[in-house]
């Protein structure tokens, strides 16, 4: 066997303290002999075991005991609390250890001495001076009292967890919480420093006072922000500056980028404020407020807590609010760089604008100037040199292409200003249309290409400014003829619905997949690509673009490479859609106008043979002159913005069209960007959730999920919501976007747009998001320093986020992010059913209130149960849908333990408290100790000083079954242990047991049995310690209790009257003052000489002890008197003697008699006691009141005490009592008395027992009896019972039966005599019955049984008789044989003292006699 | 001498139950008021019935207020034919000194309930 108990047996002070070695030493060496304890040897054991208690507990605890609560504490509280007071506090008055706050705990130690009620209190601010200056702590704390051997309340005793760390770090935390709930992204620097300052302004704790200085330029710092502290302050000047030898803040520290920790003792810091304390501070803390990348932004103050030290927890607090604080005014100081930086680009779109529009105007005047003259020399050059004629068309034609570039930059001009001037006149689509390529026919056809035109005429007109659609079909016709080196070009107008539909279609070089998007993008070339000419603006199709929405009009390319090209226009019928004030009548201009011209020259240069200059390389400079737009522009600004950049920002871009997503890639991949393609929704939410890029591009339509879908699950999981999407449509108009963005999309770009405008999105997405990150890292950061857990949960309950202290109190990894509910820490409904309802409770609560406080058990993976303390704030969610909640988590584990001990202990003291005797008392103790510690079987054992173990047990155990043997072997084992010893034992079969001894001496101990599998923590082994400490206690206590009140038992009874009375007599005694089990009343039967019996009842005056005390003396007297007196009246004179002499015995009532039972007389006589009364079997009755005279010692001298005679009649009742028995209030005595004796009547032939209990009962007042009663029956002997019954009757055995029960209860028999008698009776009954009915001749005289009993005062003596003839018994009496009565003979003669038979012819007598015990 | 006309009401007469054996548990006849000459026969039955189906008889007699010789040998005579217990009650008919001068206590098992 292993024994493990905490104490080693030992005596004297060592042993005493031995729970804890180092304090234990430390109180060892108190002396206490100068403490009003004394020396340890001499304490009381409720003193010893609480201190034992105190030792043993890892729990912080201190105790006050005695008249000046001299103070203990354990190694906790010395550890947690006491800090340089140890060791000079221990035993010491508390109100010296604890001076500082005694105003606070005094009274309520007061309250729980005064009232023996235990106080609570919840985390108690307190200025403790345990580090060498007053500390801001608080504490949760009970005290209790603490009794003595006695049970009176000399002590108290308090257990305390201290909540300083989470207190502090609660509030600290809402500080950081509320810096970082600001719902507004922009803010000004003002606005942002502003709201900061009332924040901080909240927790002037912590924060007593700050101030916000900024750097402006030149190093001089201004006051931009300050909180518990007024403006124009000394410690708070408007501005630091630069060069100031002595600036109040250390300026230049600051500048470096270090924090100052600053001492605010001098003259300067005068008159600061407190913040919320009623001293001010004296240090300050000083931190830079740092940029990145360069000199910090600011400083700031803060004023510091002068009851905390400057721990690490305050000083990354400090440093957490400066970094927020810098991060506020880099966030605001970006929004406004970039707000600046989009209104310049604004600024140089416009500038743009109006530069090609004026530059356009100011080159036409110019060419106008040129062509005109070059027209006019052309004519009158017609027959000049043809050299010279050369260079004329040469420049006439270069003229000519000058004019059509500038033109179209004129119109751009126009449509970008919005003053492009329309006039749409009705028209015939078709017929417009094949005047215009009719132009082309000659160029077409010199080119080797088939021209087809079907271009009937329509039905309905189409509106068409005409110059407009000249520059759109001329354009289309030129592109298609510059790609086109073989086959055909066609040209085709159909109507189609509401439409007219033109399509021109080559059959040229096509146009690469990823080249399509751009087609119509402005200043676009394709490059690489085999063409007719080099030369091209790169603005025809998209002035075509322009041109042809103007109209009101689509226009759409499909192309394959190698195959050809087919644009399609649509233009609506009629001119609803056109504004009507641009609308003409039909003129009649000519189809083709003169500016057909340039196109149709332009073209034909491009043709072999007709190559005037050679190819037309000459034109390149043109396109080098246009400005390049946009393009580079974006691409500068993007590799710029990269640049700043640590890494390359990742793009995922989702386009289930493959030239789009070609293109997007490759323009994003252009600008320095990472890009990976997928080409639907539900690829795109694959890969995000791989690995989240810096953003998405996805288009709108897609297959399987579309954009919508995309973005709203991306924002449904928390891992991804913050991803920002950039979305791309073809569907124009506000509602589209606003349909986009409400889905939770961050921008939104409408088809067709430029790559510039793409890029400039993307860069600004990617920006933000960056900008989140770095705030969301700022977050992560900062919940990941708390050391409390911090969570983030949606409204099911999962949770999204947790730091590290959370997911290390769970046990389980952060990489199982979101954990739904039930989380997997959550008890198992089937293991666990009581935690599950818990948790389960608490998550309602939760779901239900919106967060709230709620304490839930969780089991740590290991296999412990812990307990988390969660505080949840529910807050909108940040997509707008639901909301979310914010908690912190603690675990309490410790604290709910100790809580659950305090009240598990206080119920334990509840039902002991509540239960009598000792066996009773460790039946409940068993019980509740399996309950609380969960345990199989407690049992109990108690040794009598014999050796003998009782044991008793929860649950029960059955008669006459024992302990097991180990249980038996643990407690004979721990019964020798020194008190509050408990040990950890093996039991049967894997079990194991809690053992401990219920005292120091041997006698008691107690064991737990644990089922296999079951190991014992160290919080049962705890738990069941301080329960068994606390039995012991008690138990030692109720034994002491027990000793007392059996000695009392024993002494009571040695005066009060017989226990056992003769046979006749019956006697009930209840005194008026419980627990006593004597009073002033008293009864006595005397045996005296000559079968005469001497009764006596009296009525000393008072009630209780003093007057049992002289009912003692008078009822020894009584008897002495009486067996020396000749008759009552003498026996009271004597008494008035013995009385006068005893102090409190004067005026005693007393009423004595003696009986005769053989004459059959009562002699009597009365000392001014209430009369007997006397009842006959039939129930009449009169009262003994004859002889009556003064009580005792109360009589005159020449007075003498006379008597009476009464004749009893057989079976009579006589009943003497006291006054207490009849006597009430407001009713004369008589009334009482002739109540009594009615009742008495009615019972007049029962046992004398149910008389007695009859009369109690009947008289018994509704209150109970106010005073003692005494009552004594006697029940003289009945006259003979005679009975006779036809044999033949088969119920005339249950007729005997019946009478001479009912005549033996009368007669007073007790109950086992009177059933022996009983069956005596009836075998001899049956034999007569036989002797009837066998073997009688026919025609016999029906035989007849009678029965006879009489009784005597000491026997009964029965005849049963027959008038049939005797059957001899068998001669071997041992062994009846079957089918015999055998038996009946027997019986009789074991049952009876004496039997005889008496056979006769005339029929047989059987006389049985019976001795009644005296 | 007077001969009684009718039989007091206080003369109960037995009432015999009789619960078969179950789940390992023996058969019990539970007897009840007072056994004597004009009923025992009943109670033999009992028992012997009890004895037929069960290996073990559990005679209750705790409520029995009256019993003689014949009841005795009834329990006997099952207990010769079975394994018997019996119970009885302390302020009963079936006293120490009864089981003792018939031999009951030999050869069943007696429990005494209070």
């Amino acid at each position: 066997v292993a024994l493990t108990a905490d104490a080693e047996p030992g005596s004297g002070t060592a042993a005493l303290f031995a729970a804890d070695e180092e304090v234990g030493r430390d109180l060892a060496a108190v002396n206490w002999a100068a403490t009003p304890l004394g020396l340890p040897g001499s304490w009381p054991q409720s003193l010893q075991t609480a201190v034992d208690i105190l030792l043993s507990s890892r729990f912080s605890m201190w105790m006050a005991w005695g008249p000046e609560l001299t103070f203990f504490c354990n190694a906790a509280y010395r550890r947690n609390t006491l800090g340089r007071k140890y060791p000079w506090a221990l035993g010491r008055p508390a109100s010296e250890v604890w001076a500082e706050i005694w105003d606070d705990i005094g009274p309520r130690i007061d309250t729980v001495l005064a009232t023996a009620k235990a106080t609570w209190d919840e985390a108690l601010l307190l200025f403790l001076e345990r580090s060498g200056y007053p500390e801001e702590s608080y504490h949760t704390f009970s005290y209790s009292p603490l009794r003595d051997d006695a049970g009176t309340v000399v002590g108290m005793l308090c257990v305390v967890s201290e909540e300083t760390e989470r207190v502090i770090g609660e509030r600290r935390m809402a500080t950081l919480r509320d810096l970082g709930s600001d719902p507004s992204v922009v803010r000004t620097e003002e606005e942002t420093l502003d709201f900061a300052g009332r924040q901080l302004d909240r927790n002037r704790r912590d924060l007593p006072f700050t101030l916000t200085y900024l750097f402006g330029d030149g190093g001089t710092a201004r006051l931009a922000g300050s909180t518990g502290i007024v403006a124009g302050h000394p410690a708070a000047p408007a501005a630091l500056m630069a060069g100031d030898p002595d600036p109040v803040w250390p300026v230049a520290t600051l500048l470096r980028g270090e924090s100052a920790l600053v001492s605010l003792v001098s003259a300067r810091f005068a008159a600061l404020p407190a913040g919320a304390w009623s001293e001010p501070p004296i240090q300050a803390l000083v931190a830079p407020l740092a940029q990145q990348g360069g000199p910090p932004y600011g400083f700031v103050v803060a004023a510091l807590n002068r009851y905390r030290s400057l721990d690490e927890g305050y000083r990354a607090f400090a440093g957490l609010v400066a970094g927020h604080l810098a991060a506020g005014i880099a966030s605001a100081r970006s929004y406004q760089d970039q707000q600046r930086r989009a209104e310049e680009l604004a600024e140089l779109d416009r500038a743009k604008t109006t530069f090609f529009s004026n530059i356009s105007h100011e080159f036409r005047t110019p060419l106008t100037l040129i062509m005109g003259p070059v027209q006019e020399l052309r004519g009158r050059l017609a027959g000049a040199d043809p050299a010279v004629r050369e260079e004329m068309e040469v420049i006439s034609r270069n003229g000519l292409r000058l004019g059509k570039l500038v033109n179209m930059l004129l119109d751009f001009s126009r449509i970008e200003a919005g003053r492009m001037q329309a006039s749409y006149e009705p028209a015939d689509i078709g017929q417009v249309t094949a005047e215009l390529a009719s132009v082309f026919r000659s160029a077409v056809d010199r080119a080797g290409l088939a021209f087809m035109v079907d271009c009937p005429a329509q039905p309905e007109p189409v509106y068409l400014d005409r110059g407009m659609w000249e520059k759109v079909v001329l354009n289309l016709l030129s592109n298609a003829l510059k790609f086109t080196f073989d086959g055909s070009i066609r040209i085709a107008v159909r109507g189609e619905g509401s439409q007219a539909v033109l399509t021109v279609a080559d059959t040229g070089i096509g146009i690469p997949e990823q080249e399509m998007p751009r087609l119509f993008e402005r200043f676009h070339r394709i490059e690489n690509t085999r063409s007719r000419s080099n030369e091209g603006s790169g603005i025809g199709l998209a002035l075509v673009q322009e041109l042809v929405q103007q109209h009101g009009g689509t226009i759409t390319a499909s192309s394959t490479e190698g195959v050809g090209t087919t644009f399609t226009i649509r233009l609506p019928f009629g001119h609803a859609h056109l504004p009507a004030g641009a609308l003409v009548p039909a003129g009649h201009a000519a189809a083709v106008s003169a500016s057909a011209d340039p196109f149709v020259q332009e073209a034909l240069r491009w043709l072999p043979g007709t190559a005037q200059d050679g190819g037309g390389t000459g034109t390149h400079s043109v396109h080098e002159e246009i400005p390049p737009g946009n393009d580079t522009d974006s691409s500068a600004a993007d590799s710029s913005v990269l640049a700043g950049l640590a890494r390359p920002a990742r793009v995922l871009v989702a386009d289930d069209n493959a030239d789009m997503r070609e293109y997007l890639a490759r323009l994003l991949r252009s600008a320095g960007y990472l890009v990976t393609t997928v080409t639907d929704g539900q690829a795109a939410l694959h890969a995000v959730r791989a690995g989240a890029p810096d953003l998405v591009i996805s288009d709108v339509m897609m297959p399987r999920l579309d954009g919508l879908g995309l973005v709203a699950a991306l924002r449904a999981d928390a891992r991804t919501a913050a991803v920002p999407v950039l979305l791309l449509s073809a569907r124009a108009g506000q509602e589209a976007s606003i349909e986009g963005l409400r889905a939770g999309a961050d921008d939104y770009l409408v088809k067709p747009f430029s790559a510039a405008e793409l890029l400039a999105r993307a860069r600004a997405s990617v920006e933000l998001a960056r900008f989140r990150n770095r705030e969301s890292q700022f977050r992560r950061t900062l919940i990941d320093s708390l050391q409390e857990g911090f969570f983030l949960t949606d409204q099911e309950g999962t949770i999204l986020e947790a730091n590290q202290a959370f997911m290390f109190m769970v046990g389980h990894s952060p990489d199982g992010l979101p954990y739904r509910w039930p989380h997997p820490w959550i008890p198992d409904p089937d293991a666990d059913p009581d935690g599950w309802a818990e948790a389960a409770q608490a998550f309602e609560n939760y779901k239900g209130h919106g967060g709230g406080r709620y304490t839930i058990p969780v089991r740590h993976p290991d296999g412990h149960t812990i307990w988390l303390a969660c505080s949840s704030a529910s807050l909108p969610s940040p997509d707008g849908h639901g909301r979310l909640f914010v908690g912190t988590a603690r675990d309490v584990t410790a604290e709910r333990l100790a809580g659950q001990r305090e009240a598990t202990l206080a119920g334990f003291a509840a039902a002991l408290a509540a239960s009598g005797e000792i066996s009773e008392m460790l039946t409940t103790a068993a019980r509740e100790i399996a309950a609380a510690v969960h345990a199989s079987q407690v049992t109990t054992a108690l040794w009598s000083s014999d050796g003998k173990a009782a044991i008793t047990g929860w649950p029960r155990l059955a008669p006459g079954q024992g302990a097991s043997a180990a249980v038996t072997g643990a407690l004979e084992v721990i019964r020798h242990q020194p008190a509050a010893s408990v040990a950890v034992l093996p039991g049967d079969v894997g079990a194991s047991l809690l053992a401990a001894p219920l005292d120091g001496a041997g006698s008691s101990a107690i064991a737990a049995e644990f089922p296999a599998g079951r190991p014992v923590s160290a919080e049962v082994r705890e738990l069941f310690s301080v329960l068994t400490s606390h039995l012991a206690q008690v138990l030692a206590k109720a034994r002491d209790y027990e000793q007392a009140r059996t000695v009392a038992l024993t002494l009571q009874h040695a005066i009060l009257a017989p226990t056992e009375l003769p046979h006749g007599f019956a006697a009930r005694y209840t005194p008026a003052v419980p627990p006593l089990e004597v009073g002033g009343d008293w009864y006595d039967v005397i045996p005296l000489p000559g079968q005469r019996t001497g009764v006596v009842a009296g009525d000393c005056v008072g009630r209780g002890l003093p007057a049992a005390a002289v009912m003692g003396q008078l009822r020894s007297a009584s008897q002495a008197v009486l067996l020396r007196a000749p008759g009552p009246a003498e026996a009271l004179a004597d008494l008035d003697i013995f009385a006068s002499r005893i102090p409190g015995a004067e005026c005693t009532s007393v009423f004595c008699a003696i009986l005769d039972p053989a004459a059959g007389t009562v002699v009597y006589s009365c000392a001014g006691h209430p009369p007997p009364i006397l009842v006959t079997p039939a129930g009449d009755y009169h009262l003994l009141d004859q002889a009556r005279s003064l009580p005792l010692a109360m009589l005159p001298d020449d007075w003498r005490r006379s008597e009476a005679t009464v004749t009893l009649p057989p079976g009579a009742t006589l009943m003497l009592y006291t006054d207490g028995l009849v006597e009430r209030r407001n009713q004369p005595l008589d009334k009482g008395i002739d109540a009594a004796a009615v009742t008495v009547a009615e019972h007049a032939q029962d046992h004398p027992d149910d008389v007695a209990d009859h009369v109690m009962s009947a008289m018994t007042p509704a209150a109970g009896y106010a005073d003692d009663v005494a009552v004594l029956i006697y029940r003289h002997p009945p006259a003979p019972l005679t009975v006779q019954v036809p044999a033949e009757d088969p119920a005339c055995l249950a007729l005997l039966r019946a009478r001479l029960r009912q005549w033996l209860s009368a007669a007073g028999i007790d109950s086992r005599e009177a059933t022996d008698i009983m069956i005596a009776a009836g075998e001899a009954a049956a034999n007569a019955v036989e002797h009837a009915t066998v073997g009688r001749p026919a025609g016999a005289a029906p035989v007849q049984i009678s029965l006879t009993a009489r009784a005597a005062p000491t026997m009964v003596q029965l005849t049963v008789q027959d008038t049939g003839s005797w059957r001899s018994p068998p001669a071997d009496r041992d062994q009846p044989a079957p089918g015999t009565r055998g038996h009946g003979l027997i019986f009789m003669h074991a049952l009876m003292n004496d039997v005889t038979i008496n056979p006769s012819e005339h029929g047989t007598t059987v006389t049985l006699t019976k001795d009644l015990k005296p | 001498m007077t001969n009684e006309a009718s039989a007091p009401a206080s003369s109960p007469h037995a009432q015999f139950e009789f619960l078969p054996a179950s789940n390992g548990e023996p058969a019990i006849v539970r007897a009840a008021g007072d056994i004597d000459l004009t009923n025992v026969g009943q109670f033999q039955a009992a028992l012997d019935h009890a004895a037929a189906t069960s290996s073990a008889i559990t005679a209750d007699m705790t409520a029995v207020a009256y019993c003689d010789s014949a009841t005795v040998r009834a329990l006997i005579m099952a207990a010769r034919q079975t394994r018997l217990t019996i119970q009885v009650s302390t302020t009963g008919p079936i006293s120490e000194t009864l089981l003792k001068v018939s031999g009951l206590d030999q050869i069943a098992t007696v429990v005494t309930l209070d």
